[in-house]
């Protein structure tokens, strides 16, 4: 019965139904992809404004972070707060002038095995 | 059939164009926000503390042919900002203009407030505003900026006349794109100067201070200090008067100070050495001028002890010996008789004597009739005590080869040892005693030189300071301290000269700054 019917159609005009359905199929497929692009495009458009102010509130708080750690609010701070004075120069020596430190002994798990036994 | 063809091949060739073509790319639609302010880098130290950084901050603007009704925005807006001025603002919203500021730079709060209220013809633009995190701290090397974000004093100018400007023009560097610049300065040196001549400016009574640390061999600043500074984030405060940068951009008489290259030039002639000796019995009189000491010895003096007892009639009996013109040519040598320029905007030229004459070479010898930038004194202070380099004071980082790349050789490597001697021997037992930070090896020449007022010396006026360098054996960094007006106090037993404040005050700098510039302390044993 089909084979009836492209008999009935001629060639011509059945080239002409299949280039149609074609022309939808790739329509809508074609739609689909651009709406999915748009949908994609939006998103990184989105995400760079929230990365722009991300940033902006990182710099924020830097600035602030260096605001806070301002050595004159420091030095008040720890000449309020700490018990502690400035060091001077006569504790402050050279690492090879100090005397040589014995070597830490180390246990080894086999010393830990013999010594449980 | 052809027709139809020809319309399939049209929906065709659309169809594989759309497929293939590059989509435009995805970034913000430029907004009013990006053209309005520019963006400026951040400013750091050499550490990498933030110096200046641009914080964005709403600005709120209105369209006057788009508010329907003036009189109930006016209500909403000075209910949010109680503090608009309803006249104003009126004529604002009324007048021709499409496009008006309101108030720039209002809080994120006051942005939501007005965001809520939804007003016809009222918006927001995010604009770049500098912000100075540590205040007044780097004032006067970091400067400032105006409202629009273009830099007008210090370092922010010399940015824009570097071709910030110009990128700026050309429509780049607008969001945080520009790469940090990073200074010399060292923002804890800094404080530690700035700390110690504030606490001697209250001691002494000062009226203002300064000082000035730089590495020896490579010209670069570490700090820079002129009290009183201003906030850089409330401009209008560097317009006060004396809020410049006495440093650079004021030139002074600074006294005996200037004694230590008279010395450096009678020793560099190869006409006199250590043991030479210098008449100080009997003041000079020249004209209707008397040459005399402030520490009368009223012996003769060999060339260590002319330094050490500073001595005006020694100083001046040395420049009296090699004559005007050699004196010249040694003071051109150093750089005393142009103006010094550095990245620093701000700079001035040296005062020198209308006509040299004998006299003139005499008061020179010590420090008087010949006014210099502290940072010229500093810059030639380093050349002393470098092997003889005289290199271009900068405020951007530089290497060692760089900088011996841009060095002239003023002075002989063996009249710069002999230097350094002097220098500490000045401190060991001399005038500069008070400034021995233990360890350092610190060696200084002190200053006090009366102020001119009104075109004659005022006795009571004076301007002290203190050349320092530290550690001698191998100096790496020099400094020049000055107070303006100390006055005599009951510690100092009613001194004010140099010896009692400027030292001391360097004495303590150094001992705070030495060990965060890694120089090693050393006790004899």
């Amino acid at each position: 019965m089909i084979a009836a019917a492209w008999r009935r159609l001629g060639l011509m005009s059945m080239l002409g139904v299949v280039a149609c359905a074609a022309a939808v199929v790739t329509a809508v497929g074609l739609y689909q992809f651009k709406h999915e692009a748009q949908e994609r495009r939006e998103r990184i458009v989105h995400l760079r404004a929230n990365i722009a102010g991300e940033r902006g509130a990182i710099d924020l708080l830097n600035a602030e972070w260096t605001f806070l750690n301002r050595p004159e609010r420091i030095q008040a701070l720890a000449e309020r707060f700490l018990n502690l004075k400035p060091f001077t120069m006569t504790q402050m020596v050279d690492a090879e002038a100090l005397a040589v430190r014995p070597e830490p002994e180390l246990l080894t798990i086999e010393d830990i095995l013999n010594a449980a036994q | 059939m052809a027709v139809f063809l020809a319309l399939y091949s049209v929906i065709a060739v659309r169809l594989v164009s759309l497929a293939v073509a590059d989509m435009a790319p995805a970034s913000h639609a430029l907004t009013a926000a990006d053209s309005v302010s520019q963006s400026r880098p951040d400013i750091r130290d050499r550490n990498g503390v933030l110096l200046a950084t641009d914080i964005r901050t709403p600005s709120l603007y209105a369209e006057p042919h788009r508010i329907y009704d003036v009189d109930e925005t006016i209500e909403l807006l000075t209910a949010a900002m109680p503090e608009f001025d309803t006249g104003g603002l009126r004529a604002k919203l009324r007048s021709e203009k499409r496009f008006v500021w309101l108030k720039r730079e209002i809080t994120p709060a006051q942005r939501d407030a007005i965001h809520n209220m939804g007003i016809p013809g009222i918006g927001f633009v995010v604009e770049n505003r500098r912000f100075y995190p540590n205040g007044g701290l780097t004032s006067h090397v970091v400067g400032h900026v105006n409202i629009d974000n273009a830099g007008i004093a210090g370092m922010e100018k010399y940015l824009d006349a570097a071709g910030l400007a110009d990128l700026h023009n050309a429509g780049f560097a607008r969001g945080g794109d520009t790469a940090p610049v990073t200074l010399t300065l060292d923002i804890r040196v800094q404080h530690a100067l700035r700390d110690e001549i504030a606490s001697a400016m209250e001691t002494f009574k000062a009226k203002a201070g300064a000082g000035i640390v730089m590495d020896v061999n490579t010209g670069e600043v570490r700090a820079l200090v002129s009290l009183p500074d201003y906030d850089p984030n409330d401009p209008r405060t560097a317009l006060a008067d004396d809020a410049i940068n006495r440093i650079s951009a004021g030139v002074y008489e600074l006294g005996s100070t200037f004694k230590a290259f008279t010395v450096a030039m009678a020793l560099d002639s190869g006409e006199a050495d250590m043991r030479t000796t210098y008449d100080a019995r009997s003041p000079i009189r020249v004209a209707s001028f008397t040459i005399n000491d402030f520490h009368a010895q009223r012996r003769v003096l060999t060339l260590p002890e002319v330094f050490v007892h500073s001595s005006n009639i020694g100083t001046a009996r040395m420049a009296l010996a090699l004559g005007v013109e050699r004196h010249q040519a040694f003071m051109q040598r150093l750089g005393f008789f142009n103006r010094l320029v550095t990245e620093l905007p701000e700079s001035a030229d040296p005062l020198l004597p209308r006509r040299w004459t004998d006299l003139s070479s005499m008061t020179i010898s010590f420090g008087h009739g010949f006014s210099v930038a502290p940072i010229q004194a500093a810059a030639a202070g380093a050349a002393l005590l470098n092997g003889g380099k005289l290199i271009p004071p900068t405020f951007v980082p530089r290497s060692r080869g760089a900088a011996d790349a841009l060095a002239r050789q003023v002075l002989q490597p063996r009249t710069s040892r002999m230097m350094r001697d002097l220098f500490r021997l000045n401190v060991a037992d001399g005038t500069g005693g008070k400034a021995d930070a233990p360890g350092f090896r610190v060696g200084g020449k002190t200053g006090t030189a009366e102020k001119v007022v009104n075109g004659r010396y005022a006795k009571d006026k004076l301007l002290t300071s203190f050349l320092a360098g530290f550690p001698m054996d191998n100096p790496q960094y020099v400094m020049l301290l000055m107070l303006d007006e100390p006055k005599g106090i009951p510690e100092t037993h009613g001194y004010r000269t140099a010896g009692w404040n400027a030292v001391p005050t360097s004495g303590r700098v150094i001992s705070r700054i030495a060990p965060l510039l890694g120089v090693v302390p050393v006790f004899e044993q």
